[in-house]
């Protein structure tokens, strides 16, 4: 599993935010991105989840030798919270099969959100909304896991949490895991490479 | 006041008098205005959600000439369904003009733009807020549509009431199409109209009560239905 970014550039209202010649993901490891406000980092996530087209360049995602695209959770910066229960919110990428739901509480769990699972999940403050929407991306169990932001909002005991799942997702398997974070210590603790954008 | 208290009175009586042919148009009334907008529904609503979420060179004409729609005077939609079923028209065969069926195809006509339209708003802005969060999870199709519903359902419930609304109070369509013939399409409002141009004041005002107190008992239905959810 590999992503390379060849020659990237992106432009919003004539102004540049992000110009990379060449960059690698590589599988097995833990990303995070880092730079100030406005450096770019949810655009170049954005573009890497195909969310948004590069104005110049191309993302090129191998997977054992094969390109594809579809293997791809991204969690945005802003996740929109569904007015349902928190397992139901958890459920919605899933199929339905037998074995979705206690995939779904299973993830619930590893966030200290289980207690949570038929609360409606608007309810929810603004850290255990955040922690569902992570529930919900990382249940999808895919190859790569983009996430914007993973832990802005939540205490620091779910901080934990949260950084002990992204970590089982790797010592899982071959998956590549990007996040964005301002916080330096949280790239340091659970990063394998972290990457600086100006 | 003294015409509105016997209005009233006289509105009390038509409804525990049990007379057949106040039923009837009652019933009839409910079935047309029911099954137009059910139908207009089934077409309108999965277009609004559509169009709420999709962009396209057009869209902003399209959106244009459907809110124009949504004002569209009832005789004119009369007028169209009449042109068309009459049998002379390209649907002449069908002998459906001044039938129950030809009333619902009116109507349809009528609530269709105002389902299509406050459909198409309500899911506007829901679809941007939720639109990268179902890219990241990989929801698409039918799916997101399905959702995109549901996350519109106190709105398009609202513009499900509106439709209502506009089909139950027209009486232009129904008036021309119908032919408010007495026992087979004679309905609430061409009934008040008849009553009003043979001067029976009291008993048109009474029909009126009617048709406000069975719009206001729908009106309810749905709301509690919208505040259970």
């Amino acid at each position: 599993m590999r992503i390379i970014l060849q020659d990237i550039v992106k432009s919003y209202q004539g102004r540049l935010v992000l110009n990379i010649k060449n960059m690698t993901f590589e599988g097995g490891k833990i990303y995070s991105v880092l730079g100030p406000n406005g450096s770019g980092k949810t655009t170049l996530l954005r573009i890497i989840a195909g969310i948004e087209k590069p104005d110049n360049g191309k993302v090129i995602i191998e997977n054992e030798g094969k390109s594809s695209a579809c293997s791809i959770a991204y969690l945005p910066q802003k996740p929109y919270i569904f007015d349902m229960t928190v397992i139901e919110n958890v459920m919605l990428g899933l199929p339905k099969r037998p074995e979705s739901e206690s995939k779904a509480l299973e993830s619930l769990k590893k966030l200290g959100m289980i207690d949570y699972k038929d609360t409606n999940a608007r309810a929810l403050s603004g850290g255990g909304a955040q922690r569902v929407a992570l529930a919900r991306t990382l249940v999808l169990d895919k190859n790569i896991v983009i996430l914007d932001e993973p832990a802005s909002f939540v205490d620091a005991k779910s901080v934990g949490l949260i950084e002990d799942y992204i970590r089982s997702i790797i010592s899982d398997r071959d998956s590549i895991v990007i996040f964005t974070t301002h916080d330096l210590s949280q790239s340091q603790r659970i990063a394998d490479i972290s990457v600086a954008l100006e | 006041m003294k015409s509105f208290l016997n209005a009233l009175s006289e509105a009390f009586k038509l409804v525990i008098s049990f007379d057949g042919e106040v039923y009837g148009i009652i019933a009839l009334t409910l079935t047309v205005t029911v099954l137009s907008t059910a139908v207009a529904a089934l077409i309108g609503l999965p277009l609004g959600i559509m169009l709420g979420s999709i962009n396209f060179k057009v869209k902003k004409l399209l959106m244009r000439i459907i809110n124009t729609l949504m004002g569209l005077p009832p005789v004119v939609a009369g007028l169209i369904v009449y042109i068309i079923f009459s049998s002379s028209g390209p649907f002449g065969r069908a002998r459906i003009l001044f039938t129950p069926t030809a009333m619902v195809i009116a109507q349809v006509i009528i609530v269709l733009p105002v389902i299509v339209g406050l459909t198409e708003a309500a899911s506007r802005t829901k679809s941007i807020l939720m639109e990268e969060t179902c890219r990241g999870l990989q929801i698409n199709g039918v799916k997101k549509y399905k959702l995109l519903l549901h996350e519109s359902r106190y709105a398009v419930v609202s513009a499900l009431l509106t439709a209502y609304g506009r089909a139950i109070s027209e009486v232009g369509a129904v008036m021309m199409v119908g032919g408010n013939i007495q026992y087979r399409t004679r309905v609430m409002t061409t009934a008040i109209v008849l009553e009003t141009g043979k001067g029976n004041f009291e008993r048109a005002l009474a029909l009126g009560i009617v048709l406000l107190f069975i719009s206001f008992v729908i009106n309810s239905v749905m709301q509690s239905i919208q505040e259970a959810r």
